[in-house]
C-alpha cells in the first residue's frame, strides 16, 4: 500500500470518501435506531429519505471533510465522520462522528478512526487543534474521547431536554501538540 | 401581566433592522475585526456595506421562519443604529440558545452595554421563555468579558487557542445564564 493511503488505514478500520450512490442508502438505516440519532445531534430525532440525504451530501460536501469509515477485515461501512465549520486562521475544527451499525459500539471502531481522522486534521490540513461537543449522557463517547486525549474544555449546564431532564453539553478539544505526544511511531498507521 | 415593555428601556429601544440605511453604518464597524468575525465566516475583514446588507437579508429569511431573532440598538434620543441584538441558533425543544451582542462604538459601549443586555435577556427568557442563553465571546475582547462577568453569566467554557487575533491565539469563552439564576437576579433588585 503506498504511502498515502496508508494515511486513512488504521488497524481495524480505515477512512474511505464518501460513497454518494451507497452511503446515504446506509445513513437513513442507521437513523432508524432512535439511540444513534440522540447520541449524535440535539436536533429532534427525525427521519430522512437517502434522496433527501444524497441531495444534502452534494450541497453540503464542499464545505467539509467527509469520510466513511470502513472495517478492514469486510470491507463494510459502519459510520461516517467529518470535520467541519472550519476556522482557518485559528486552525480549529468542529468533529463529528457516528458509528451506525450497534455491534461494532464499544469495541473501539470508531476511536480509532476518530484518530486517523486527527491525523489527515493536524498532518494535511495543519489545523492547530480539533473541538467537539458531546452529550453528558453518552458516557462511552466521552470515555473514548479521553482516552484519545481530547481535554474537557467545559459544559454549557443543562443544555438539553431529553428523557425527562437536563443533560450538560461537553466541550472537549484536543492540540496538535498533545496528539503528537501521543502517536508513537508506526501507531494507527 | 407583564409591566415592562420589551422593546424599550430608559435610553435604549430595540427596532427592526433598516436595510436601506443600517447597513452602512454597521460596515464602518467592520474594521474592528472582532465585530467582522461576528457577521461572516472566518477570516474575519473588514466588509462594504453592500455585503453587510446581504448578510442581514439572510438572516432576516431565518427571522422569518423563527430560526433567529434580530434588532438594531437605538438610542431614544435619536435614529442612528448604535448596535445589534441577536439570538441565534436555537434549539426550541431544548430551550436554549445563543446571543450576540454588538455596539459599535467603544464610548456606546461604555454608556449602553448594560442597558443593553437588560434588554436583551429580558427578550430572551421572557419573550421567548428559553431556559438558557449562551454568549461567545473571545478572550480578548475585554468588555465583553467584563459585561458577561458583571451580569453574573457563568464562564462554562473555555476552548484553549480557538480563535487567532492580532498576532496570537486567544481562547474561545462560552459565558452561560439559565432562566431561574436570572430571575433570581431580577427577584433581588426589586427587593433592593
Amino acid at each position: 500500500m503506498s504511502a498515502n493511503l496508508a494515511a486513512y488505514c488504521g488497524k481495524q478500520v480505515r477512512l474511505a470518501t464518501f460513497d454518494i450512490e451507497n452511503d446515504p442508502a446506509l445513513m437513513a438505516h442507521w437513523n432508524q435506531n432512535s439511540e444513534y440519532q440522540q447520541m449524535l445531534d440535539w436536533d429532534p430525532a427525525r427521519l430522512y429519505s437517502p434522496k433527501q440525504i444524497r441531495e444534502w451530501m452534494e450541497k453540503e460536501y464542499g464545505k467539509m471533510f467527509c469520510f466513511s469509515i470502513h472495517t478492514l477485515d469486510e470491507d463494510k461501512t459502519i459510520g461516517v465522520l467529518d470535520l467541519s465549520g472550519i476556522n482557518w486562521t485559528a486552525g480549529d475544527a468542529w468533529l463529528g462522528v457516528g458509528v451506525g451499525e450497534p455491534e461494532y459500539w464499544g469495541k473501539g471502531y470508531g476511536s480509532e478512526a476518530v484518530n486517523l481522522l486527527l491525523r489527515f486534521a493536524f498532518e494535511s490540513l495543519n489545523l492547530r487543534r480539533v473541538s467537539l461537543n458531546v452529550f453528558e449522557y453518552n458516557e462511552r463517547a466521552i470515555k473514548s474521547y479521553l482516552k484519545l486525549g481530547f481535554t474537557i474544555e467545559g459544559r454549557t449546564r443543562q443544555f438539553l431536554n431529553r428523557f425527562d431532564r437536563r443533560w450538560d453539553v461537553i466541550y472537549m478539544g484536543i492540540l496538535r501538540c498533545e496528539w503528537e505526544i501521543r502517536q508513537t511511531p508506526g501507531e494507527f498507521r | 401581566m407583564r409591566n415592562m415593555p420589551l422593546f424599550e428601556s430608559n435610553t435604549l429601544r430595540l427596532t427592526p433592522i433598516d436595510l436601506d440605511k443600517d447597513p452602512q453604518v454597521i460596515a464602518s464597524w467592520t474594521y474592528d475585526l472582532e465585530i467582522a468575525r461576528r457577521l461572516r465566516e472566518e477570516p474575519a475583514r473588514p466588509m462594504p456595506a453592500f455585503e453587510v446588507k446581504k448578510v442581514y437579508e439572510q438572516w432576516q429569511k431565518e427571522v422569518e421562519e423563527n430560526r433567529q431573532f434580530l434588532f438594531a440598538i437605538r438610542c431614544n434620543s435619536g435614529d442612528d443604529v448604535i448596535g445589534v441584538f441577536r439570538v441565534t441558533y436555537i434549539a426550541w425543544v431544548h430551550g436554549a440558545a445563543f446571543m450576540d451582542l454588538i455596539i459599535g462604538d467603544p464610548q456606546d459601549w461604555q454608556a449602553h452595554a448594560h442597558e443593553a443586555l437588560d434588554l436583551a435577556l429580558r427578550y430572551v427568557f421572557e419573550e421567548l421563555a428559553l431556559f438558557r442563553v449562551t454568549a461567545v465571546v473571545a478572550e480578548h475582547d475585554q468588555a465583553a468579558n467584563n459585561l458577561y462577568e458583571q451580569a453574573r453569566f457563568t464562564l462554562e467554557v473555555r476552548q484553549r487557542q480557538a480563535l487567532y487575533w492580532n498576532q496570537r491565539t486567544w481562547d474561545k469563552l462560552f459565558f452561560g445564564m439559565l432562566r431561574p439564576e436570572w430571575k433570581m437576579q431580577k427577584l433581588a433588585e426589586a427587593a433592593l
